[in-house]
């Protein structure tokens, strides 16, 4: 080989390979542009099958149906609040129809195929992509039909039937039947398929039978309050479009959307994550229901989440949930706040924050197993330190595990105040006092009383909670050490009751039942009472409480059950923190319910301020 | 030359093997079985007795209730291109020549392959785009240093340099993000991401559309590079430069550069047709080399930056315990780096007729 | 770690060990003494070995007196009853006792005549004796930093004398909410972190992590590798083949990206993050010294050693090791560079050490961190001094090399 390479063949070699890095780029980008055509044609074939249909009905005369026919259709007795209030929505002043609500998300979620997605975000996007044969009321807090006309419930709760509308067609035009529900309910019931997680819930369901071609009945293995939940609030889904796929290729699918809600993804099959590409849902023209004002409702994907901040107090987005430190400064800037609007809100399914105190390690008592020592810690936290200075206000003190905006909830309770005096006289009481004079306490054995706090790892908020715990601890002669963990070890730990106590959250929801978490029988077996807290009261008053059909008796025995966990401490209950939220002026009809905000297919933009996709 | 070569490539057998053994193995002992995400609902814990059962499912659907050995085995046979064809049901079939499969992710619950396929691309890009920047001003200062041997600018240019390259990426790109893309300072970048909104459905190349200016694809992208690129280029000129001078230094104390200047050549000439030539040759053996180094780098600037590369799915893969996605990115990542590795050596016999390998 | 090593040994075969004569004599104990010395001289001439010297020197004093110049507990204070006391003596703990004992001892030794060796098995000695009677006897105090703060304030103590920043790592001011996030002024030099914590007296305690994973993991890469290396080097043939795999297993995969493994899986302290981030980078040293030792055993003085029937392990380490270990020296300065960006990165990326451990890596992750706030101080001190250390070991291994390496010298 002659060897001639010098300085203009590197030049030329670097200018060749700039070159073809040009060049794959290009072919991606036209790639993309290729794609977007064919989605364009899609739109339009199905545009004009539309046209064709309409033509039809135009030539038969079956033209022209009331509007508010949607939400009048319903049996005696029911009300379809949910088609109310959007009709309502479209009578307010300055209505209109049309503009983009634009979002930004860290990452797009990694598949959106109902049953299988895994995140949030999946069903973020359900809701208005599916429908459910029912939906809450979010004035009265109880079920209202969705694309059903109304229900029959068995006197014993074993048997629900649902009669469906006959006008609803999902988003490819084709109605929806018992077929569809009764499909919905054998493909999550299929263990071939891998939907373990929407498995569970369905667990009590006996079976589903077709009674007519718009009637279907559940009929369950054993009462279970939360049964109607579980099936109501399931997304039905077309059989016609998902039966084509075997459990196989249903389990590898990415993105097979397709439902009857007021939103539809433009291409049913099509969409994969792709970094950075946005997603984007289109209103579906074809929706039973009342339209909804939105053209799109599109998620930017902005993995940093200070660019995610940059790019909406560009405008470049419309709503913003904020973290309390981000919001307290946001506030406070005219320039910002002249653009957007603030909503501070809380809902009755807000979770709580609370330190749990394992009463059982490794087979040993801990010193938690005394009360006095567990009440004795939750007067060294300061709870409502950690509500000032670490959520800045934005939240409350809990007392225990009910929100106050709940029925459940004693309002006659005040919390535990943070007293590191009245704490150390408790601790001294128990036998735990500073016997070598080190500055913590120790117990009769001589041992210090220390612990280790542990916390998901990936959580920033967690750790400052668990570095002032660490600190007001001190005060007390209690060494606390603390450690990050990652959540899937930090399970694995309290499965096997490894951990000494553990900061962490509980979701919440409309009526809770406590028995999951803090009744005896959640030691020995798969429960979570994992700080083996056991109390006979408490036991009976939950035994008693899910039993109860009387509204108001029930709640008398929550309220009893809120009283007894106050007392015991098994958990130290922190707080319920504030949803922040901002949303671009523009929008109106955003106001709070009794289930937080209103949903924001009622939200509109008057046609002179709409901004995109004009 | 070719018994070498083959000699070499059978030895990569056992280290793939122990790669793949090391990092199972690593793996296996990591406490949490199938990873956090999947044990949640809707971004909420799942109670325990359900909980409990989700557990089991997915251990058995991932097989992480066999033994360790059994579990290595299988995803072993998986990923070899020769090897038991897995039924639908699990149990092993005949033995067939197969496209490896890397398996599927836990967290995410998509094919391995799939991730890496859309991760690489951008790893790549921003390779392709630092490794000439650094070669070229590698190679440039190299030859100022030697020309100036001695002197202030060799040692300025050796300290610059040993300088840059201790320079931390982390802090390199925190302070690039902080200062030249905040508002409160000045805003001449995008503070990550690889698209800005809208950049994906735009042209190509910068067009005029409505009595605007638009960007288009290309510029947006070179735009969100920037930094990143420099982040990950500024360390790596001190290494080449060091080596192109050293080589040359090497070269002009040779015999040839002797007569050249005997015959009465000038300087330049020498330096320039002769020297270089022949200097180049020990830089670009070491290019082979770069190839694993550069994924390791891209770990931590695709994590500033925020970039969806292979480097940001390492990180992903490895604090969310995805054992599967981490075998398959280790597999791949060693893969890359043996085949480098013997690329370099064997590069280094093409280059240089005196070494031989037998 | 993020670039190419410079001390990776690329095409560049086993060089022959400095200050050999190829004669029959073992050169071991004549050469070595002078050896020693004239690298010492040499080092200690070049300007970047002296300010990487002082630099990595500044490190250590303020390692050592980290307690006393950055400290909430006053150093000395009297009380409303008149009583004198030293709270900062009783909440030393048994590294900030063994530390403290260990250097006033390495001053005193250092200043005695007494033969090299002794004065190293000496201070090993007394390291080894402090360690543990300061384990055993040491009762560290645990008081709530704030404390003095509201005594002084009550006037329950009349006054003290405090540390230049009165200050401890862990004291997060809950006295004073605003504390937080505030910018170098006053008091706080370096401003505060994000958890209200002081950044300055985090700054030096963390001096000790940095200069101990620098030390130790290196240390212990050094050894893995020397052993490893030196086998496959003294027997060749198989034990070199099987080791060379070895070699190519670890040299394959990204550092960073098994790093990241390792320190996923076993949970992080500091001790486990040495032994992490030694067991991950000894393969540079292994392959350095296999060369080494291939060519080594080729000559007479070792050939002569093992015909008379010197011991394996003498002839590996007496005679072989000391005149192969040039390279291993070089590439451990840069290596002691490259575990302490090790560290920064992990504790940078979050899967570091914990918490409560000041690391620099982990004060820099939280200038960006909170919601797109730029908070320049965090980001300007740890990163200096991050960069500071690891170009002050990196002029150290380069006057090193230049040094010892003599196809430097010849140019």
């Amino acid at each position: 080989m002659e060897n001639r390479f010098g300085v203009k063949d590197f030049f030329l070699f670097l200018f060749l390979g700039v070159l073809i890095v040009m060049v794959a780029m290009a072919m991606v980008q036209y790639d993309r542009q290729w794609t977007q055509l064919n989605v364009i044609k899609q739109e339009l074939s199905n545009q004009t099958r539309d046209l064709t249909n309409l033509r039809q009905a135009m030539a038969g005369n079956t033209f022209g149906q009331p509007t508010t026919r949607a939400v009048g259709d319903v049996m005696p007795g029911f009300t379809n609040t949910q088609q109310s209030r959007l009709a309502a929505v479209t009578e307010l002043p300055g209505y209109s129809a049309g503009d983009w609500m634009v979002q930004a998300t860290a990452t797009p979620p990694p598949r959106l195929t109902p049953l299988l997605d895994s995140d949030l975000f999946g069903s973020r996007i359900g809701e208005y992509i599916f429908d459910s044969l029912a939906t809450r009321d979010p004035e009265t807090l109880g079920f209202v039909p969705s694309v059903t006309r109304g229900w029959e419930e068995s006197a014993d709760g074993n048997t629900v039937t649902f009669f469906l509308r006959r006008d609803v067609v999902f988003s490819d035009g084709v109605p929806m039947t018992a077929d569809d529900v009764v499909f919905t309910f054998e493909l999550t019931a299929n263990p071939a398929i891998e939907a373990e997680r929407a498995r569970v819930y369905l667990q009590y369901v006996d079976k589903v039978t077709k009674v007519d071609q718009y009637t279907v009945r559940f009929t369950f293995k054993q009462y279970y309050f939360q049964n109607f939940e579980a099936v109501a609030s399931m997304g039905i889904l077309p059989k016609h479009f998902y039966e084509k796929y075997s459990p196989k290729d249903f389990n590898n699918s990415v993105g097979l959307v397709l439902g009857s809600g007021p939103y539809r993804l433009q291409t049913p099959t099509d969409w994969k994550p792709e970094p950075g590409k946005p997603l984007e849902l289109v209103r579906n023209e074809r929706y039973w229901g009342t339209r909804p004002p939105f053209d799109r409702i599109i998620w930017q994907m902005q993995p940093d989440p200070g660019a995610r901040l940059i790019a909406f107090k560009n405008g470049e987005t419309d709503r913003f949930g904020a973290q309390p430190e981000q919001y307290k400064d946001l506030i406070k800037d005219p320039n910002f706040m002249a653009r957007v609007a603030d909503y501070k809100f809380t809902a009755p399914d807000d979770g709580y924050f609370y330190v749990g105190w394992y009463q059982i390690v490794n087979g040993q008592k801990t010193p938690f197993a005394d009360k006095r020592v567990r009440q004795a810690m939750t007067m060294l936290i300061d709870r409502d330190g950690i509500v000032r200075d670490i959520l800045y206000g934005y939240g409350q003190v809990a007392t225990g595990p009910f929100h106050p905006l709940t029925k459940q909830f004693d309002d006659t309770i005040s919390a535990w105040p943070y007293d590191p005096a009245k704490a150390k006289a408790l601790l001294a009481d128990a036998g735990y006092v500073d016997r070598d004079s080190d500055g913590i306490v120790d117990g009769k054995d001589g041992k210090p009383l220390k612990y280790k706090l542990s916390y998901p790892s990936a959580s920033s908020l967690m750790e400052r909670i668990c570095l002032n715990i660490k600190d007001t601890m001190r005060r007390g002669g209690v060494l606390c050490e603390t450690e990050g963990v990652e959540w899937s070890v930090l399970l694995d730990r309290i499965r096997n009751k490894q951990v000494e106590a553990q900061l962490s959250g509980w979701g919440g929801s409309v009526e809770g039942d406590l028995y999951q978490i803090f009744h005896s029988s959640g030691i020995a077996g798969q429960g979570d009472n994992r700080v083996s807290y056991a109390s006979s009261e408490l036991d009976q008053v939950i035994e008693k409480a899910r039993t109860t059909v009387d509204e108001a008796e029930r709640n008398r025995l929550w309220k009893r059950s809120h009283q007894i966990l106050h007392e015991d401490q098994p958990y130290t209950f922190l707080f319920y923190d504030d949803n922040l939220l901002f949303v671009d002026k523009r929008f109106e009809n955003i106001n709070t319910t009794k289930l937080g905000l209103n949903a924001s297919r009622e939200w509109f933009v008057p046609a002179d301020k709409q901004k995109w996709g004009k | 030359m070719l018994t070498y070569l083959i000699r070499r490539i059978l030895l990569l057998i056992p280290t793939l093997l122990g790669i793949t053994i090391l990092v199972f193995g690593v793996m296996a002992a990591a406490p949490g079985g199938i990873g956090g995400p999947l044990l949640n609902e809707r971004g909420g814990q799942v109670g325990g007795a359900n909980q409990q059962r989700i557990r089991e499912y997915y251990e058995k659907r991932y097989g992480l209730n066999k033994p360790y050995a059994i579990q290595y085995l299988r995803w072993l046979n998986n990923i070899s291109p020769v090897g038991f064809r897995v039924n639908e049901d699990g149990s092993l079939g005949r033995i067939a020549v197969k496209w490896p499969d890397l398996g599927e992710s836990i967290t995410q619950r998509r094919p391995v392959s799939d991730l890496l396929k859309d991760a690489l691309p951008v790893t790549l890009i921003l390779n392709l785009v630092s490794i000439p920047l650094v070669y070229v001003i590698g190679i440039v200062s190299g030859i100022i240093a030697a020309r100036n041997r001695g002197n202030a600018a060799d040692v300025g240019i050796g300290t610059s340099q040993l300088a840059l390259w201790s320079i931390p990426t982390i802090w390199s790109g925190v302070l690039l993000i902080g200062f030249l893309a905040n508002r409160e300072y000045v805003n001449w970048f995008p503070t990550g991401g690889l698209t800005s909104v809208g950049s994906l459905d735009a042209s190509f190349l910068p067009s005029h559309v409505d009595g605007r200016w638009q960007a288009g694809f290309l510029v947006d992208r070179v735009w969100h590079l920037i930094l990143p690129v420099v982040c990950l280029s500024y360390g790596g000129f001190a290494f080449l430069s060091k080596l192109m001078r050293g080589s040359i230094l090497d070269n002009l104390g040779a015999d040839y550069v002797r007569t050249a200047r005997a015959k009465g050549l000038n300087e330049n000439v020498i330096l320039y047709r002769h020297v270089f030539r022949n200097s180049l040759l020990s830089l670009i053996t070491v290019a082979a080399a770069i190839l694993p180094s550069l994924l390791g780098g891209s770990i931590v600037v695709e994590t500033i930056f925020g970039l969806p590369g292979m480097g940001k799915l390492s990180v992903d893969a490895v604090s969310l315990r995805d054992r599967e996605l981490v075998l398959g990115l280790t597999f791949v990542g060693g893969l890359i780096g043996l085949t480098s590795m013997v690329l370099r050596d064997v590069l280094y016999a093409m280059a240089d007729p005196r070494v031989t390998y037998d | 770690m993020t670039k190419l090593s410079a001390s990776e040994p690329i095409g560049n075969p086993g060089k022959p060990g400095p200050g050999e004569t190829d004669s029959t004599r073992d050169p071991l104990t004549v050469v070595r003494r002078s050896l020693v010395r004239q690298v010492a001289r040499d080092v200690l001439v070049r300007w970047g070995a002296q300010i990487g010297i002082v630099w990595v020197g500044l490190l250590v004093v303020l390692a050592v007196l980290a307690p006393v110049l950055a400290n909430s507990h006053p150093l000395l204070m009297k009380s409303k009853d008149g009583e004198l006391s030293s709270p900062w003596v009783k909440h030393l703990s048994t590294a900030d006792c063994t530390l403290l004992v260990t250097a006033v001892a390495f001053v005193i030794i250092v200043l005695t005549r007494w033969r090299a060796s002794t004065k190293v098995w000496l201070l090993l000695a007394v390291i080894v004796v402090t360690a543990i009677t300061s384990s055993i006897f040491v009762k560290q105090r645990f008081t709530s930093p704030d404390t003095y703060r509201d005594r002084l304030k009550s006037g329950e103590i009349e006054w003290a004398a405090r540390a230049p920043i009165p200050y401890s790592p862990d004291d997060r001011q809950l006295d004073d909410p605003t504390a937080r996030l505030r910018s170098p002024a006053g008091r706080h030099w370096m401003g505060t972190t994000a958890t209200g914590a002081d950044l300055a007296s985090n700054m030096i305690h963390a001096c000790r992590i940095a200069l101990s994973i620098g030390f130790i993991s290196t240390g212990i890469a050094v050894v893995i590798g020397v052993v490893i290396g030196g086998m496959m080097g003294y027997y060749a043939g198989v034990v070199d083949l099987l080791g060379m795999r070895l070699v190519e297993i670890f040299s394959a995969i990204p550092t960073l990206l098994l790093l990241l493994c390792f320190v996923a899986v076993f949970t992080p302290n500091l001790y486990m993050m040495m032994a992490i981030i030694g067991l991950t980078s000894w393969e540079g040293y292994a392959v350095f010294t296999r060369a080494e030792f291939l060519s080594l055993r080729q000559r007479d003085f070792v050939q002569s050693a093992i015909a008379s029937g010197v011991p394996l392990r003498s002839v590996l380490f007496r005679h072989m090791l000391p005149n192969g270990i040039t390279p291993v020296l070089i590439s451990a300065s840069f290596g002691v560079a490259s575990a302490i960006l090790a560290e920064s990165t992990l504790s940078f990326l979050g899967i570091g050490l914990g918490v409560d451990e000041a690391s620099w890596g982990k004060l820099l992750a939280d200038a960006r961190s909170s919601g797109g706030t730029f908070y320049w101080w965090l980001a300007v001190f740890p990163g200096v001094a991050i960069f500071l250390t690891v170009f002050a070991y990196n002029l150290i291994g380069e006057a090193l090399r230049d040094a010892l390496d003599p196809k430097v010298l010849k140019n």
